[in-house]
């Protein structure tokens, strides 16, 4: 049944979907009977679903399943190396312009029309994966603004605070690249790594509780934010890092992790 | 008239006599044609309701839990004429040929 639950809801739309797993509750259990007399008289579950698919509705649900995955997808990929500036830059960069942010609030407002609430849908409490994921999520946005604010716009005090550690921990200058880099290696894993999860997610926001969409629309928000900051750190370009200015980026990404908290608060809605 | 046109003929002649649930529908037409799958049977049955011949209802029982109830649309009884109207004319066609 659990089976039959989740094909239903990936093929068909999610009214239908509840009628007829509905349906099928009664079925499958007056009388009771056992799975082997289950598959011989219904079939499979994916077969029992197949004949029910409506095509127009399933392959718009596909088409869109495929246009939320390829926003969050090539966002996470970008960050796929130590070059990352130059795979951003070939996918997102129009001019002066980035494309990325684009990208993730694209993503964004489809997610959140497509898992909109529905009018008869009855409340309940959010489940706990979700609010764990949020929080998690909610962290490494916060890491990504520490990491901005003490390399990019404080940086002086940051060199500092380090060097007041030299004693303990070795030459300052190695010690700060060292970290810089590592920091930079774990903000361009972390996307491409959470990009594949964040497809999990739709699924789950499909087949189980379309609130998973929240999680979907916040991990746009901390893939964006960490690839913006790591394609102005890893720039070998002096011209530009000087034209959009160090400062600059804390503003844009604070802008894109409000649009993004609030598109997390109405996919939670 | 093809098997899938009989199955739904009978599902139209079953829900004009009272509304019935999806359960009630099946097994009923699984005595009638038990090599027919119920899943089958099952998807003639959502395509009546996307179709507009019938519609689906949250009715009440005495003894356990709310059930989805089938009942006929105006545009099911017509499609239920229809498809009468058919059988008919191939019972006759078919009486015609000594085929009885």
């Amino acid at each position: 049944m659990a089976r039959l639950e989740r094909a239903a809801r990936w093929r068909l739309p999610p009214q239908e979907a509840e009628d007829v797993i509905a349906d099928y509750r009664d079925i499958v259990g007056t009388p009771p009977r056992s799975e082997d007399e289950l598959r011989r008289e219904l079939g499979k579950p994916r077969n029992v679903i197949r004949p029910l698919i409506q095509k127009k509705p399933y392959y718009t649900w596909l088409a869109v399943y495929v246009a939320l995955a390829a926003c969050v997808y090539l966002l996470g990929h970008t960050g796929f190396g130590f070059y990352s500036w130059e795979f951003y830059r070939l996918c997102f960069e129009l001019g002066h312009f980035h494309l990325g942010p684009v990208f993730a609030l694209l993503g964004m407002a489809l997610a959140l029309v497509w898992f909109r609430r529905r009018r008869d849908e009855p409340k309940s409490p959010v489940p706990k994966g979700i609010i764990i994921t949020l929080a998690v999520l909610l962290v490494w946005i916060g890491l990504v603004f520490l990491f901005n604010w003490a390399v990019l716009c404080a940086k002086d005090d940051f060199f500092a605070m380090w060097g007041m550690m030299e004693p303990l921990i070795g030459p300052r200058g190695h010690l700060v690249y060292r970290s810089m880099h590592l920091s930079t290696w774990a903000m361009c894993l972390l996307p491409f790594f959470v990009s594949y999860t964040a497809l999990y997610w739709l699924v789950k926001a499909r087949v189980r509780d379309r609130r998973w969409a929240a999680a979907y629309v916040l991990a746009l928000t901390a893939i964006v934010i960490t690839m913006e900051t790591v394609a102005l750190v890893t720039s070998m370009d002096p011209t530009l890092f000087i034209e959009i200015g160090l400062r600059a980026n804390l503003p844009k990404c604070a802008v894109i992790t409000v649009i993004g908290l609030i598109g997390t608060g109405v996919a939670l809605c | 008239m093809l098997k899938k046109d009989l199955i739904e003929l009978c599902l139209l002649h079953l829900l004009s006599q009272g509304d019935q649930y999806g359960y009630e529908l099946l097994r009923r037409l699984h005595d009638a044609f038990p090599d027919t799958q119920e899943s089958a049977v099952y998807a003639i049955l959502r395509g009546l309701c996307r179709e507009g011949c019938s519609e689906q209802y949250t009715g009440q029982t005495s003894d356990g839990p709310a059930r989805k109830y089938y009942r006929l649309t105006d545009s099911g009884t017509a499609r239920y004429g229809e498809l009468l109207r058919q059988w008919r004319t191939l019972l006759a066609a078919l009486g015609a040929l000594g085929i009885n």
